[in-house]
């Protein structure tokens, strides 16, 4: 092979290897964040309470332990950061109303407002309060429609409508077809 | 192998001006329609594809995805996201957040005016002109709340169908019962603003007695992610918003006009097979009519692949010709032409690339309207063509 | 005009040489297809926007607007317009699309009181698949029309997602008003809390004359009725508002009308263009047929048949080749959630074949004047 080729073969395996990088995906991220491996409990936590239960008289700071099922929308992670929506296990799905959904988790059936009153959002936030760049998704622990337990602190709440919990501890009681 | 020369292509276009006319004549009407729909096709695709930034983030109501029009989120919502948001641009203390409205109104040049046209009004503050770059006001100044000032784009005269100088600076337009002054006018090539009239964010309210917005417009800056302002979304249920990126908001909506692109492309390929298929009936006629000439070219030793070739030459010398016409008057014509289209209007964008189609439309009607009658003339052995009346 | 013995004669010139009429139907064809195309998008214009004179429905919507998210009229208008001289009944209406803008694909939800649905649909609506009843049961059902089921291949019983509405699948109908085709009615409370999260706001009235020659009396005092209120109103017959609210498609239909004379216009080149070389083709023939005792005249008629026959059969193929698009794609553009739709209705088909009959006609008929002048010596000259 004559020296050009050689040159120009090696400029694009640099280019190639270069264009495997931006955005960051949620299974590889490129910044090397992920999920505390204490994140995951392995035993059931107890004393878990609803979702509209804690809503109803939780401050900011609060330590709570909330129970709840992945969902809430079609995507309920965020992709790229430590952010998934919890629904309040007394809203039924359109699977519970006898017909068959594909996607149940997103809870199509019950109107839009009832809906954002029964739900609640958890992140996996780094010391200075900020989520992590890597989805709740990733390695496979947590799918949609799973039935968890978390504990965190809770977040600010500027209405009631918003709970935000801080978790740092996740348990997957059941998964939900 | 000894190939017939150029001029003998030349000299048989000679033999019947009429056909020749007729070719020319009809190249020239297909290459100009394909010219035309192109040029159409692209202009539509980039007035929106150009329209979105990959930094800017549009903050919709939820379900409302597909079209800003519809959506409704709280006023207070770009203030929420400027406090909770980090990674938004910002530049001596002022955040790229734009709170938006944006209507489709229908104005008039006077109160009572029956048939008036629709238009995009947008409701905005200063911000816009931030987190949009590509608006520039090229005449007068911004609008001053308060006083039913407006600013009208490059082509909002196209799309109401008025005269620019009906839009110029200082005259007047009536919308919402209201006289609103032009005291600017701006310029987006290439996007949907160009066919808009801003209008203060705080007038627009007041005449259209609404205390919504339509969405929030954020610029990202160079740390900032996507993923953040998704993540504020998710957590902020009670504000029941959607983040999408603009330049795929932008790529739905020219994904929504498909089905009018696909519609407009069989039109010009049907076209384009219906001047073919006569174009190969007559050439199918000529070519049979010169069956003994073809013999004798044949017994003189030039091949059957050179007799091809000219053939091919000929028809090719004639939609070519019709194809640089249509391509000459296209240029003149339709270049930069505004059209009236579904809520917006844009120019047509006669580039390289519907230059290019169009003339290799004239290319491939040549040769295919040369290739099976010459073929077909060629089949016959040489004694019989010789007999050939 | 000719007798039915030369049938035979005639088909077997058109067979001749097959390769070159086989072109020249197919020029046809493909002419004729666009033409049909063309038309029906004319008459699908027609259909919806122009008033016969049964017509009593007016539409009560806000003044200066036509994208239905911009007209919000309270539903307490409602007494107030069915008290209005001349009103035989009045219907809320919200309608909401997942784009005002104009194209083939989009979705739109009418929702209209649960007891008002057999006042809105036509008398002549033909139920094809579950029912009215059934709609009725569930808040979240709807009814679609037959253009917008077969679009988006929906059968009774699926989940329709669509504009941030999601609703039940309870019936589908077939209906003669273009605007009920491409429509799915859902219950207006279902319709008002999923969106507007509130009851209320509707977005226009429709409403039924007791008189049709009053619709313009009438619509003058509801509009009247409303001037200085918070929103004003603006009413106008039904397929008038149409018009107007789709101006700028129907100016661009308008516009392909130049598209379809173009096509007629090439049907006639392309059979003239034929016709003229077959006949200088056979000139020899013709004089041989003049010695055996065929006058000029019917020469000229064989050749005429001639030019009738092969527009006949290119017309046929290109006008049930676009007939067959255009029932299979079920084709609607959608404006401002108003529907145009595009149909080819038999009177249409029965046009098109006549006028790619009569183009068949015309162009043999200068080749057919020649040759039937020629005599016999000048043929054997020609040659």
């Amino acid at each position: 092979m004559n020296r050009f080729n050689l040159i120009a073969l090696s400029f694009a395996v640099i280019q190639l290897a270069g264009c495997g990088g931006g955005t960051p995906s949620a299974q590889n991220p490129g910044n090397g964040a992920q999920l505390p491996k204490t994140l995951w409990a392995t035993a059931k936590i107890e004393g878990a309470k609803e979702i509209l239960a804690v809503k109803a008289d939780a401050k900011e700071g609060d330590l709570v332990t909330l129970r709840g099922v992945i969902g809430g929308a079609e995507k309920p992670f965020v992709d790229g950061r430590a952010v998934a929506m919890l629904v309040d296990m007394s809203v039924p799905t359109c699977a519970d109303n006898g017909e068959s959904c594909p996607t149940p988790w997103d809870y199509c059936c019950v109107p839009k407002d009832e809906k954002a009153k029964a739900m609640a959002t958890i992140q996996v936030v780094d010391d200075a309060g900020n989520p992590l760049k890597v989805s709740l998704a990733s390695g496979n622990q947590l799918k949609p429609h799973a039935v968890v337990t978390v504990q965190g602190k809770v977040g600010p709440r500027p209405d009631a409508n918003v709970l935000v919990i801080n978790v740092t501890s996740i348990h997957v009681d059941a998964q939900k077809k | 192998m000894r190939i017939l020369p150029f001029d003998y292509a030349i000299r048989n276009l000679g033999r019947s001006p009429l056909r020749l006319a007729m070719s020319v004549v009809g190249s020239m009407l297909v290459v100009m329609l394909m010219i035309a729909a192109t040029a159409f096709v692209r202009g539509m695709e980039k007035s929106l594809a150009d329209s979105g930034s990959d930094r800017n983030v549009i903050l919709l109501g939820a379900g409302s995805e597909e079209s800003i029009e519809r959506s409704e989120i709280k006023a207070s919502v770009p203030t929420q996201a400027a406090a909770s948001l980090r990674g938004v641009r910002s530049t001596l203390g002022q955040t790229f957040i734009s709170s938006e409205i944006h209507m489709a109104l229908t104005v008039g040049t006077t109160r009572d005016e029956q048939s008036k046209a629709q238009v995009v009004v947008r409701g905005v503050d200063l911000p816009a002109f931030l987190v949009h770059p590509q608006v520039r006001i090229t005449q007068g100044r911004s609008m001053n709340p308060g006083a039913n000032e407006i600013i009208v784009g490059k082509l909002a005269a196209t799309r109401l169908g008025m005269d620019d100088a009906q839009l110029a600076l200082g005259k007047t337009i009536w919308f919402d019962d209201i006289q609103w002054t032009i005291v600017g006018r701006f310029t987006a090539p290439n996007t949907v603003m160009d066919a808009e009239i801003w209008v203060p964010l705080n007038d627009l309210k007041v005449s259209a007695k609404r205390d919504t917005i339509s969405c929030a417009v954020l610029t990202l800056d160079d740390d900032g992610e996507f993923e953040d302002v998704a993540a504020f979304v998710a957590s902020r249920v009670d504000l029941e918003l959607v983040a999408v990126r603009e330049s795929e908001y932008y790529a739905k909506l020219v994904a929504f006009y498909r089905p009018v692109r696909v519609m407009i492309w069989v039109t010009v390929a049907l076209i384009a097979l219906g001047g073919i298929l006569g174009g190969l009936n007559t050439m199918y006629a000529a070519f049979a009519a010169r069956v003994r000439e073809v013999g004798m070219l044949q017994s003189l030793g030039f091949a059957r692949r050179a007799i091809i070739l000219s053939f091919m030459q000929e028809a090719a010398l004639a939609s070519m010709a019709g194809a640089l016409i249509a391509a000459a008057a296209s240029l003149v014509l339709l270049d930069g032409v505004a059209i009236r289209f579904s809520m917006g209007a844009f120019g047509l964008q006669l580039d390289a690339i519907a230059l290019a189609i169009g003339l290799l439309t004239g290319m491939t009607l040549g040769v295919i309207g040369a290739l099976p009658p010459a073929v077909r003339c060629l089949r016959l052995p040489i004694t019989e063509a010789l007999k050939a009346a | 005009m000719i007798s039915p013995t030369y049938i035979p004669l005639i088909l077997r010139q058109i067979v001749r040489r097959p390769a070159r009429t086989l072109l020249t139907v197919g020029g046809i064809a493909t002419a004729m297809f666009l033409f049909i195309a063309v038309q029906s998008m004319q008459q699908g214009v027609a259909l919806a926007t122009q008033q016969s004179a049964g017509d009593n429905t007016l539409v009560v919507y806000r003044e200066d607007r036509y994208c239905p998210f911009t007209s919000k009229l309270p539903e307490h208008y409602l007494p107030r317009i069915s008290a209005i001289a001349g009103v035989k009944s009045a219907v809320p209406i919200k309608v909401i699309v997942n784009n005002c803008r104009a194209s083939l694909d989009v979705v739109t939800f009418r929702g209209v009181p649960s007891d008002s649905l057999g006042d809105q649909l036509s008398a002549s609506v033909v139920v094809l698949e579950g029912s009215i009843e059934d709609w009725r049961k569930r808040s979240d059902s709807a009814i679609l029309g037959e253009t917008l089921a077969k679009r988006r291949g929906l059968r009774t019983g699926d989940r329709f997602d669509a504009a941030g509405v999601v609703s039940y699948v309870a019936g589908i109908v077939r209906s003669d008003q273009p605007q009920d085709q491409n429509v799915a009615y859902v219950h207006l409370d279902f319709l008002q809390q999923t969106v507007d999260r509130k009851l209320g706001i509707v977005t226009q009235f429709n409403v039924k004359v007791d008189d049709a020659s009053q619709l313009e009396s009438v619509a003058a005092a509801i509009d009247a009725e409303f001037r200085f209120a918070e929103q004003p109103t603006s009413t106008r017959p039904e397929k008038a508002f149409v018009a107007q609210a789709a101006a700028d498609m129907i100016d661009l239909i308008g516009f392909a009308k130049y598209l379809g004379i173009g096509c007629l216009a090439a049907v006639l080149a392309l059979v003239g263009n034929a016709i003229l070389l077959s006949v200088q083709d056979r000139i020899r023939e013709h004089a041989i047929l003049q010695t055996l005792g065929y006058g000029g005249m019917l020469i000229g008629r064989l050749i005429v048949a001639e030019g009738l026959f092969i527009a006949f059969i290119g017309g046929a193929a290109g006008t049930f080749a676009a007939l067959a698009v255009i029932e299979w794609g079920q084709y609607s553009f959608s404006i401002d959630g108003l529907s145009i739709p595009i149909q080819a209705s038999a009177s249409l088909i029965a046009t098109g074949l006549l006028i790619a009959t009569g183009l068949g006609i015309a162009a043999g008929l200068v080749p057919a004047w020649q040759a039937s002048r020629r005599t016999i010596a000048d043929c054997f000259r020609a040659v």
